[in-house]
């Protein structure tokens, strides 16, 4: 990174910085610090997109593209669909009930027990999650900066601390509209770079042609596969019930749009995310085909990971593998750039048929490459197992191709993907912890300066806790892969809960509470059912379907603890009508 | 109730309308992606 890029880079982030604090300084209550100061509806939206659109975002999506396609598209075909059920039917009654957390609703609906327990189920998976959303992004960043881990999470964690602690929700929702136009920016810019650079012979057009020959423009299909990862209906289904938790019922979410001037304009807010995200990662997803089709002719690294690259050429066991893999790889890339001259030679349009022999002969070159870099990656995972490789495919276009100054544009908006979803969540998780445990059952009658300034030693204490975990993360084995399965043993018992509590208003607090333990308890012994079976059984005698169990992938425990706690509270609803009657308060 | 909560939709619409406007929006995004699909597919 030059000087100009430098500036670039620090003048962005620095400006947000203090423009949002300084805009949003003096919160004299909890009011104003918590649930924002009655937004219109394009900042709820633009800070809705921001929260969600993490650095990661950035890094992996065009990576994803170069290395699968653009399918991974269809996983935001059910958000829309989301969107609508959330504006119809969830915001109005946050909204009546002036809620400053999504779980304070639960209280209202239910009691006290399961507002707690809703709570503390979201304190500790989005209290580890806030210390991923640093550390994943400073793990790549810092070896492209080449600064230590420790001060790139330190560097991202302390700017963010600095004017949520000021300026709370209200300058979470100001700097993520600076921070989403600087996103935005840069990735067009980018684009605009990625084509700019192309051969001069290559038209638009053919640049789709190119894509579409190698495999990458494959959006949509419409088969009926379970073992298909990203397919039409798996998008449209699994996407709406992701969504549906994580926008209805995930604090750092539901914060963005219950702070708004009225219902009307949180709820136009939530719409146009709706009608928003999926053109965006349209836009994300393009733009790592682009870079995969200018690397047809030019040519691409076997390993973008500088640092795994520099570690496996400095082995003495796996210098010589590397060697005679970058040396095939070349070949490969040779001989697909000479085809590529001859097509263009031969046919003035550029025409490219798939009857085409020389066609089909790219694509055998290019699966030849394909394999070469899978077994490069092979390597890779022995020297740098925490990170992957198609995180750094961007960064390297970036870093590699780009003028200066627009090198620290695009650091820029990966370092304010990262703060504007870090600071929705220390913000959220500042909210739940101040209201839904201190004020509801430490201390209930307080100032309201009492209040602001717990809220603030809140947010700052998860704050300094995301830091530390991002800093120590490295130390634990698959610590990400198990902040991940945590977050997925809870996330649907959670949104279990709010569905029965939206949608079905004859089940009472007694049954949903002890519905939802049991569910997570089956959930917990899914998750050890491996161990379990390998404990006390003979594997060999074990039917089937319980080793199917055993071997569920972690996704579906968000389906199975979601359907477990609506059934299990529907048959104790059945067997139990009156329990728990007297205790229900009737505020809906 | 707070206040507001009546309001109507920006530009004189109906929410519904609003609500169906998303859905043609999402479908006409479906049939492009599709399209794309479909025109740059290389079949062998």
């Amino acid at each position: 990174m030059g000087t100009l890029d430098w500036i670039v880079l620090l003048g962005t982030l620095l400006f947000i910085v203090v423009y949002g604090a300084w805009k949003t300084r003096g919160s004299k209550d909890i009011e104003s610090y918590l649930r924002g100061n009655k937004d219109r509806w394009w900042t709820i939206c633009l800070s809705i997109m921001a929260t969600q659109a993490s650095a990661i975002t950035f890094l992996s999506t065009p990576g994803q593209a170069y290395e699968d396609g653009m399918r991974f598209i269809q996983n935001y075909f059910g958000l829309p669909l989301a969107m609508i059920v959330i504006s119809a039917t969830m915001l109005p009654v946050y909204y009546r009930l002036k809620v400053f957390t999504a779980y304070e609703f639960l209280e209202s609906r239910f009691d006290l027990k399961i507002r707690l327990l809703a709570a503390a189920l979201f304190l500790i998976q989005r209290g580890l999650a806030a210390g991923i959303t640093i550390y994943a992004p400073a793990i790549v960043l810092s070896t492209i900066l080449g600064w230590s881990l420790a001060t790139t999470n330190f560097f991202i964690g302390s700017l963010v601390i600095f004017y949520t602690v000021s300026g709370g929700t209200r300058a979470v929702s100001q700097t993520q509209k600076q921070q989403m136009a600087v996103m935005m920016g840069g990735m067009i810019v980018a684009g605009v770079m990625v084509l700019y650079l192309m051969p001069k012979e290559v038209s638009l057009g053919q640049v789709f042609q190119v894509a579409g020959i190698m495999g990458k423009l494959n959006l949509v299909d419409f088969k009926f596969d379970l073992a298909e990862r990203y397919t039409f209906w798996s998008g449209l289904l699994g996407g709406f019930f992701l969504a549906m938790s994580y926008f209805g019922t995930d604090h750092s979410q539901v914060a963005r749009y219950i702070g708004g001037q009225s219902v009307a304009q949180s709820r136009v807010g939530l719409l146009f995310n709706g009608l928003l995200k999926v053109p965006m990662q349209f836009i994300i997803l393009l733009i790592g085909v682009l870079v995969f089709v200018f690397f047809q002719f030019e040519k691409p690294p076997l390993i973008f990971n500088p640092v795994a690259y520099h570690k496996i050429n400095t082995s003495p066991t796996l210098a010589p593998v590397l060697q005679n893999l970058e040396k095939a790889h070349a070949n490969c890339f040779e001989s697909k750039i000479q085809i590529w001259r001859e097509i263009n030679q031969e046919q003035q349009n550029f025409v490219l048929s798939s009857e085409n022999s020389k066609i089909q002969k790219l694509r055998h070159l290019q699966n030849q490459a394909d394999r070469i870099r899978d077994q490069a990656l092979e390597m890779v995972k022995i020297v740098d197992p925490k990170t992957r490789d198609i995180d750094y495919v961007f960064l390297h276009f970036v870093l590699h191709y780009l003028p200066q100054g627009l090198v620290g544009l695009i650091i820029a908006v990966i370092l304010s993907a990262a703060m504007s979803s870090t600071a929705s969540e220390l913000n959220a998780l500042a909210s739940t912890t101040t209201i839904d445990f201190y004020k509801r059952s430490i201390r209930q009658k307080a100032s309201p300066s009492h209040y602001l300034w717990v809220s603030k030693v809140v947010t700052f204490f998860w704050g300094i806790a995301a830091i530390l975990f991002a800093t120590y993360a490295s130390l634990f084995e698959n610590l990400i892969e198990a902040v991940n399965i945590l977050g997925s043993l809870f996330y649907g018992t959670v949104l279990g809960i709010f569905l029965i509590a939206f949608y079905l208003r004859f089940v009472r607090s007694f049954a949903t509470f002890w519905a939802a333990i049991i569910a997570e308890l089956v959930v917990l012994h899914l998750f050890f059912l491996r161990q379990i079976i390998d404990f006390l059984f003979d594997k060999s005698a074990l039917p089937l379907y319980i080793e199917t169990l055993a071997n569920l992938g972690y996704l579906w425990y968000n389906v199975i603890g979601c359907v477990l706690t609506i059934v299990f509270a529907v048959i104790l609803q059945w067997f139990y009508p009156y329990e728990g009657l007297k205790k229900r308060r009737k505020v809906l | 109730m707070r206040k507001g909560e009546e309001e109507k939709p920006p530009f004189g619409k109906s929410w519904k309308q609003w609500y169906w406007a998303v859905l043609l929006v999402l479908l006409i995004q479906i049939g492009v992606y599709y399209f794309i699909t479909q025109k740059y597919k290389w079949v062998p």
